[in-house]
């Protein structure tokens, strides 16, 4: 399950059966001079949950950001639903069906919960939008009273779910998730990785990086593991759970010390 | 070494040449070069404050036109020699720069521009409404008898100019300089006084300009505020340093010389279209090469900076400092928190947290994202005013204390995101910290070399910290921290992304500082990376203390459990 | 006395509403890509000087031609955009610097352009040279006319930008670029579309400015701090603050025009600009919040 950094095999025995909605192929990328994620490779099959955990300055956030243009690769390939996304701007690979909420949620702190959800769905006709609004609602009942309310006085467990659900407005295929769980109450996490569970069976597909090992694995049916810019493990939560290395680096650091 | 001799070579080189034109040439020769000289020395001031401090200024005009008309009314008034009104000129704009200086240097990047804008403006409407100057309209002051006289005596004062910057970008103050510029925050918690540095580069930068402006006036021998002020003067002192390289000692001569041939071209046969093209070409320097000349060279590698103060002592030259013993392991805490508490609008970001900590220990604090754990930093080397409580330092507050002073007397810390000064090498980046506490030059650079040695960078000493990998970065500031010989060492987050040797280093760096009688406290998200220094731990959620203790106990506590991994905790 | 601090008020106030379309086009630009475009006054000088050409050649009045003035000046801020400031990379850590440089040149650039078309005099349009009187009260028409317009545009540019898909996705823009980004958005071209209408209202403005007070070619820096001056003391973004900032402004200037003359009225606008940059660089109505 583990290997070495630098191995060039593939990661995930065995190959996956159905055509994959994402695939990275042999990956790098960073900023200016410094790799920060190198060798990636990686797929995801259409209706799976997977997560990406590490610590803090792992590559988690910089593969999301590979994956969605805001850095360039430097190496590999990227392609989504078969067709490479080289070269397209982050905003084209929106379009393609890629829903994401970035780290630190992006939202746009003076305009209303409403208009937040517009936006996410800025090309769709008005009165699909609206109806895509109340979908939204209903995922997220939460919000019913705060439509109106400018984002920046909403709680941060509020912020993320208009996050998510401005992501989600464009109806993606793809929702991709930059620790959602950053300072949240315990509670709230639960509740919102609830709600994301009720999505799966629609057939959305979903990538969360979590520094919260424990919520990301729960929620997920598979995970890689990045440490330092390589994966260093990968396959379904369960066994990743049991994963000494994986408990003891990570999951289990409190654990591994008491 | 070679390179620095070779530079004041050329230097003088060039300056013997326009002496000789000076001297010898005609009055129209002369006169040329005087302009030239002229707009060099007032790019050169304008690159102190705009280039080496980072404050782009549109109002350097304001000090030329000030100094034109201190210098015109000495002159007038006083009946005082040229030389001496020029003294007074340059004096008084230094003078007047002081107060401005702390008043406009709170501002920053286009609120700075602009309020030096506004403030040449408003020296230019008071100039106007001087009487003895012939208020709008101008008078005529008596000049020089020959421009042959003017370039010369420009050439000499400009040349004195070059020196001054070459020597402050050799010296403690070009070292903070150039930490100011690059992070002030950072700069601060490497015991910089910022507010020193930036209002003696405003001082500097005034002075030159006025002298100019006193220049100006003996040469041409009249004197009105719509030229002394006029903005064709700005845009060309911009340019020339722009052109020739920002921030750097031999830029503004290079490109001001450019400059100048370029106008003085432009002005004999396209007049009406010369500010045209120095638009155009400001825009194209500012959008393709805003590093000018001098940057393409230094990214060619055809020339480079000389580090300052380097390079390191050798080896044997670097005695190991003799182990200070603790001053009182065990006993009375160095560090003292009391009911800290800190909120940012409505949000409690720090609540009611107790906090000790002893000389020659380390006090590890734990949470989650979000637990306030960097607010509770920033209260403690006063980056941020609590609300309520306080931090004591040895029993004595520290409200109040500047946080570079606080940097000095003995509270050194890291930064969550890599925090490091990007155009400065590893070797400047660790003796700014150490300059700011070593009595002098020779114990910075010994301090320094020591430091590298020990975090194992000394064989990267004159690398850009960039060209470094991640865990060397966070290993650097830890070496910058460690540099202020702190009694309080603050880590926050250091340890994230180091592979496991970087961490090894780390730990061996923490021990010897820890064995020194330093008290660190530091942050991490998880706890392995920390447990094998930590004596004791303080776990904090939502701003509070949840639990404290020894790591092994506290780490059994069913609501630290419960804080970390979530409420189902299944396990 | 009552009358004459009457008549002050009242043109004050008419004042503003001129002061507002000057300000609207530079905060839009600033709101969105947080650059100041230094060539601001220098457009407003353009596009007044353009309404002086047309009013010349072909006797249109500044009523008429202040949409032609703001449309040429949209293409050229269009392309300024795209060819200059879009090139620089904004987010890199020394944009802030090199946008202020770049526009810094490009005033001189079109200052010396305007320089070359219309030379170096004052000038201005002869327009509605009548007042209405509101009982002892004179308020000139051509005053009256412009200010009504100028507000009806702001009010216009506000509908849109609070009220129409594009204008809200334009404000996403200046909220967080990353997050319109993977909304989908395409940022630059709406970065485009900004920065050309902030340009087309500060041409717009100087089609009017120019029916009500001469201006020549060099006072478009001046204009560039006024309006400055102006969204900086109403908060930098915020379009409530920058009506009520036009307001208080309109009201100094004239007061401080009838009371000390007009030199001491620019001086007073550089001093307010510099005191509520140090004391209140939020603004007036400026807030911290949160996210």
């Amino acid at each position: 399950m583990t290997r070495e950094p630098g191995a060039a095999q593939p990661i995930l025995p065995p190959p996956i059966p159905r055509p994959s909605i994402l695939r990275l192929d042999d990956v790098s990328a960073g900023y200016g001079k410094v790799a920060t994620i190198r060798q990636i490779g990686f797929e995801l099959a259409p209706g799976e949950s997977a997560a990406v955990i590490g610590a803090n300055g792992a590559g988690k956030t910089s593969m999301l950001r590979a994956i969605m243009g805001e850095i360039r690769t430097k190496t590999g390939d990227i392609a989504f639903d078969g067709v490479s996304m080289r070269d397209l701007p982050t905003f084209q690979r929106a379009r393609l069906g890629i829903g994401y909420a970035p780290e630190g949620r992006q939202l746009f702190p003076s305009m209303s919960v409403v208009e937040n959800l517009e936006i996410g769905a800025a090309r769709m006709e008005a009165g699909a939008r609206r109806r895509r609004i109340g979908q939204m609602v209903d995922i997220f009942p939460k919000l019913q009273p705060l439509l109106e309310t400018h984002c920046c006085y909403l709680s941060g467990g509020e912020q993320q779910m208009v996050t998510i659900a401005r992501a989600l407005m464009n109806e993606p295929r793809l929702l991709i998730l930059d620790e959602p769980s950053t300072g949240l109450a315990p509670r709230v996490i639960s509740e919102l990785y609830a709600s994301l569970a009720t999505l799966l069976p629609t057939g959305l597909t979903i990538l969360v990086a979590e520094q919260n090992a424990r919520a990301a694995l729960r929620f997920a049916s598979r995970a890689i593991v990045l440490e330092d810019g390589h994966i260093v493990a990968a396959g379904p939560s369960a066994s990743l759970r049991q994963d000494r290395r994986v408990v003891e680096a990570y999951v289990g650091g409190l654990a591994a010390v008491g | 070494m070679k390179q620095r001799y070779g530079e004041g070579l050329v230097f003088a080189a060039v300056l013997l040449v326009g002496l000789a034109i000076a001297g010898f040439g005609t009055g129209y020769q002369a006169q040329t070069l005087f302009q030239m000289v002229m707009m060099v020395l007032l790019a050169v001031g304008w690159n102190v404050i705009s280039g080496f401090t980072g404050y782009v200024s549109f109002g350097q005009v304001a000090f030329f036109g000030f100094g034109a008309f201190a210098a015109a009314v000495a002159i007038l008034n006083l009946d005082v020699p040229w030389y001496v009104a020029m003294g007074i000129a340059g004096a008084a704009a230094a003078l007047v720069a002081l107060p401005l200086g702390l008043i406009m240097l709170r501002l920053s990047g286009i609120f700075f521009a602009l309020g030096m804008f506004g403030l040449a403006r408003i020296f230019q409407l008071t100039a106007s409404s001087i009487d003895i100057t012939g208020g709008p309209m101008g008078t005529t002051v008596p000049g020089a008898e020959s421009p042959n006289l003017t370039a010369i005596v420009a050439i000499g004062i400009t040349a004195v100019a070059v020196a001054i910057t070459y020597a402050v970008s050799r010296s403690r103050l070009g070292l903070t300089l150039m930490a100011t510029r690059d992070d002030p925050v950072a700069a601060q918690a490497a015991g910089v006084d910022i507010w020193k540095a930036k209002v003696i580069a405003f001082c500097i930068s005034a002075a030159f300009a006025a002298v100019a402006g006193a220049l100006y006036v003996w040469n041409v021998g009249y004197l009105d505020p719509s030229s002394a002020f006029a903005g064709t003067i700005e845009l060309q002192s911009v340019l020339m340093v722009l052109a020739g390289g920002i921030g750097t000692v031999w830029g503004p001569v290079i490109g001001g010389v450019l400059v100048s041939l370029l106008s003085t071209f432009l002005w004999a046969s396209f007049p009406m279209e010369q500010q045209i093209v120095l638009g155009v070409l400001t825009m194209a320097i500012a959008v393709f090469a805003p590093t000018g000349l001098m940057g393409a060279l230094r990214q060619r590698g055809w020339i480079r900076r000389a580090p300052i103060w380097g390079p390191p002592l050798a080896a044997s030259a670097s005695p190991v400092t003799t182990t200070a013993v603790p001053r009182d392991a065990g006993g009375a805490p160095v560090l003292t928190c009391r009911k800290l508490s800190v909120r940012f609008g409505g949000v409690k970001a720090v609540t009611e947290v107790d906090l000790d900590v002893r000389a020659g220990e380390m006090l590890a604090i734990i949470g989650p994202n979000g637990a306030g754990k960097s607010s509770l930093f920033n209260l403690m080397s006063n980056f941020h005013r609590p609300t309520g409580g306080q931090v004591l330092l040895d029993g004595q507050p520290i409200l109040g204390i500047a946080p570079f002073r606080l940097a000095r007397c003995g509270i050194a810390r890291t930064f969550q995101t890599s925090r490091l000064f990007r155009s400065m090498s590893v070797w400047e980046t660790v003796l700014v910290a150490a300059a700011s506490v070593a009595p002098d030059r020779h114990e910075a650079v010994r301090a320094t070399t020591e430091i590298l040695d020990r975090i194992g960078l000394l064989d990267r000493w004159d690398d850009p910290p960039d060209l470094l990998p991640p865990g060397r970065q966070r290993l650097l500031e830890i070496g910058r921290a460690l540099a202020l010989k702190p009694r309080v060492l603050l880590l926050d987050e250091a340890m994230a992304g180091m592979t496991l040797q970087e961490i090894e280093r780390v730990h061996d760096a923490l021990r010897a500082a820890i064995a020194r009688g330093t008290a660190v406290v530091a942050i991490e998200h998880v706890l392995p990376a920390i447990a094998p220094l930590a004596a004791r731990v303080q776990v904090l959620d939502f701003g509070r203390t949840i639990a404290e203790g020894i790591p092994r106990e506290v780490l059994r506590d069913p609501i630290v459990v419960e804080a970390y991994m979530g409420a189902e905790y299944d396990a | 006395m009552l009358t004459t601090v009457a008549t002050l008020v009242i043109l004050g106030l008419i004042w503003g509403g001129v002061y507002l379309l000057m300000a609207e086009g530079l905060n839009l630009i600033y709101g969105v890509m947080k650059v100041v475009n230094l060539a601001h006054g220098d457009f407003i000088v353009f596009g007044g000087l353009l309404a002086l050409t047309l009013f010349e050649t072909f006797g249109v009045s500044p009523a008429v031609s202040f949409p032609i003035a703001g449309l040429l000046i949209f293409a050229f801020g269009a392309l300024v955009q795209f060819g200059v400031i879009e090139r620089i990379g904004l987010g890199r850590p020394d944009a802030e610097l090199r946008t202020l440089l770049a526009t810094f040149g490009l005033s001189y650039v079109v200052a010396n352009t305007s320089f070359l078309l219309w030379g170096s005099q004052f000038q201005s349009i002869p327009f509605l040279q009548g007042s209405i009187q509101l009982g002892t009260i004179a308020i000139p028409e051509a005053l009256l006319m412009c200010s009504a317009i100028a507000f009806a545009i702001a009010i216009v540019v506000h509908i849109w930008l609070t009220h129409t898909m594009l204008g809200k996705s334009v404000r996403a823009v200046a909220q967080s670029g990353l997050g319109a980004a993977s909304c989908g958005l395409d940022i630059v071209w709406l970065r485009i579309l900004a920065f050309a209408l902030g340009s087309a209202m500060a041409g717009s403005a100087g089609a009017l400015l120019i029916a009500l007070i001469p201006f020549q070619t060099a006072s478009g820096s001046e204009l560039t701090v006024q309006a400055f001056t102006l969204i900086a003391l109403g908060g930098l973004g915020n379009y409530g603050g920058a009506f009520l900032a036009a307001e208080l402004l309109g009201l100094v200037e004239v007061f401080t025009q009838y009371l000390y003359g007009s030199n001491a009225a620019s001086a007073l606008i550089y001093l307010v600009f510099i005191g509520v940059l140090v004391c209140r660089p939020q603004g007036l109505l400026g807030r911290v919040g949160r996210v």
